[in-house]
This record gives C-alpha cells, structure tokens and sequence, in this order.
C-alpha cells in the first residue's frame, strides 16, 4: 500500500501523470486517425485495463526511443525525450508491479496458498493505480478539448 | 501531418495556460509534442495492442504474468536505449 507521502506525491506530482499525458497524447492521434475504440477503452476488467494503459506507455516509449535514434533529431529533444522517459517510467513499473502482486495472489488464492485478506489489499492497490490513472487521462483529455 | 501538428500546438497550448508550469514542464511537453508528430508510425501497434485486448474480453480472460512481462521486456529495452549515450 501506499503511504500517504507517496500517495500525494502521485496526486500532486507528476505521478501518473506523466505516463498517463504520453499514453493520451497517443490516444488522440488514435481518435485523429479515425479510430473509434482504443485499446483502453475496449478492456472491461481491471487487469485488462492495466495492460492496456501499459502496453500504449511501451508503445510510446519506443516511438520516443525510435525518435532519439534518429541522427536529425535535435539534441535538445532528444535530451527532452530521455527526460520524459526517465520521469514516466518508474510510475508505469508500479503499475506493472501492482498487476503482478494481484495476479500471484490470485494464483497463490487458487493454489491454496495464499489468503483472500492479501487478494483484497493487492486488488484494492491494483484499483487505486488504475483510478488515479484513469483521473489523469480524464484531466488530460479534458484539457486537450479545451473543456 | 499537419493534423498531427495542430493536435501537438493544441496539446501544448492547453496545458501551457497552466500557471505553476515549468521550464522542466516545458521540456516534457516539447518531447510528447514530438511523439504526436510521429503518431501514424505507432498505428500498427496500437492495432496490435487493440486486438489483443479485444481477444481478451472475447475470450472473458485477463492477460497472464508472461504478456506483462513480454511487455516489460520491450520497455526495457526501449528505456535503455533512450537512455544510453550522451546526447
């Protein structure tokens, strides 16, 4: 769980955010593509939801690391890029992590070996990542509408 | 591309009004600007990513512990390159 430190940080900081304004920035060119669904948008479960918020973040990151090797990309950008990177990633590793903790504790549930006390906090953490992401894509998009 | 390119202005311009913004805000936005303007390069795998999710609520499955990982790998690898060398 989160103390209440970390849990401002991601509130107040640039947490989610950041990952959550590269994967928008991708869903918008998605939308301006003509494409009416996006993999976000199609997942219905929490876990697939996070897979879907992680696999657009990877997807970005590698557009971003294609960008950097590009040898015309300014310098400046791509100093922009590693900056980016740098700041988004650990946030998208706790989201991967919560994923991770809820699927052993299932598995762990299934097996007989774990207990349902540790599925309910590592789903309840699971839940909150997935929130608090789905606020700042929310923000975001409101802010790209001009709403 | 110039779709893109109005998207990446808007974006920017939006999220510029904000008054606490920074100058390592600045340079963040400078990089997602720069992501948008390459956005169609990224069609084939959001198609991918999109089917693959869509398979999943099909099928009424989760993803499993080894298509996260395999995720994982290609983030890594994508950070290590971003962040390798002296730009």
């Amino acid at each position: 769980m989160h103390t209440h430190t970390d849990r401002a940080r991601y509130v107040f900081g640039w947490g989610w955010g950041l990952p959550a304004l590269l994967v928008v920035s991708l869903s918008v060119t998605w939308m301006a593509l003509g494409c009416q669904s996006n993999p976000l948008t199609s997942a219905h479960t929490p876990l697939q939801k996070a897979y879907a918020l992680y696999g657009e973040f990877v997807i970005v990151e590698e557009q971003a690391a294609q960008l950097k090797s590009t040898p015309n990309t300014p310098v400046a950008l791509k100093r922009a890029l590693q900056l980016a990177d740098a700041r988004a990633q650990p946030s998208a590793n706790a989201l991967l992590q919560a994923t991770l903790d809820y699927t052993a504790a299932s598995r762990e549930l299934a097996q007989g070996t774990g207990t349902p006390e540790k599925l309910q906090i590592t789903q309840t953490h699971l839940n909150q990542w997935i929130a608090q992401t789905e606020t700042d894509i929310t923000v975001l998009l409101h802010a790209v509408e001009g709403k | 591309m110039n779709a893109f390119l109005t998207l990446a202005a808007t974006l920017l311009r939006a999220l510029s009004l904000e008054s606490r913004i920074s100058p390592l805000t600045q340079e963040i936005l400078s990089a997602v600007a720069a992501i948008l303007q390459i956005g169609p390069a990224a069609q084939p795998q959001l198609y991918a990513l999109n089917d693959t999710v869509q398979a999943m609520v099909k099928a009424d499955r989760d993803p499993t512990e080894a298509e996260f990982n395999e995720l994982k790998a290609r983030s890594d690898a994508a950070h290590a390159l971003l962040q390798s060398g002296n730009v």
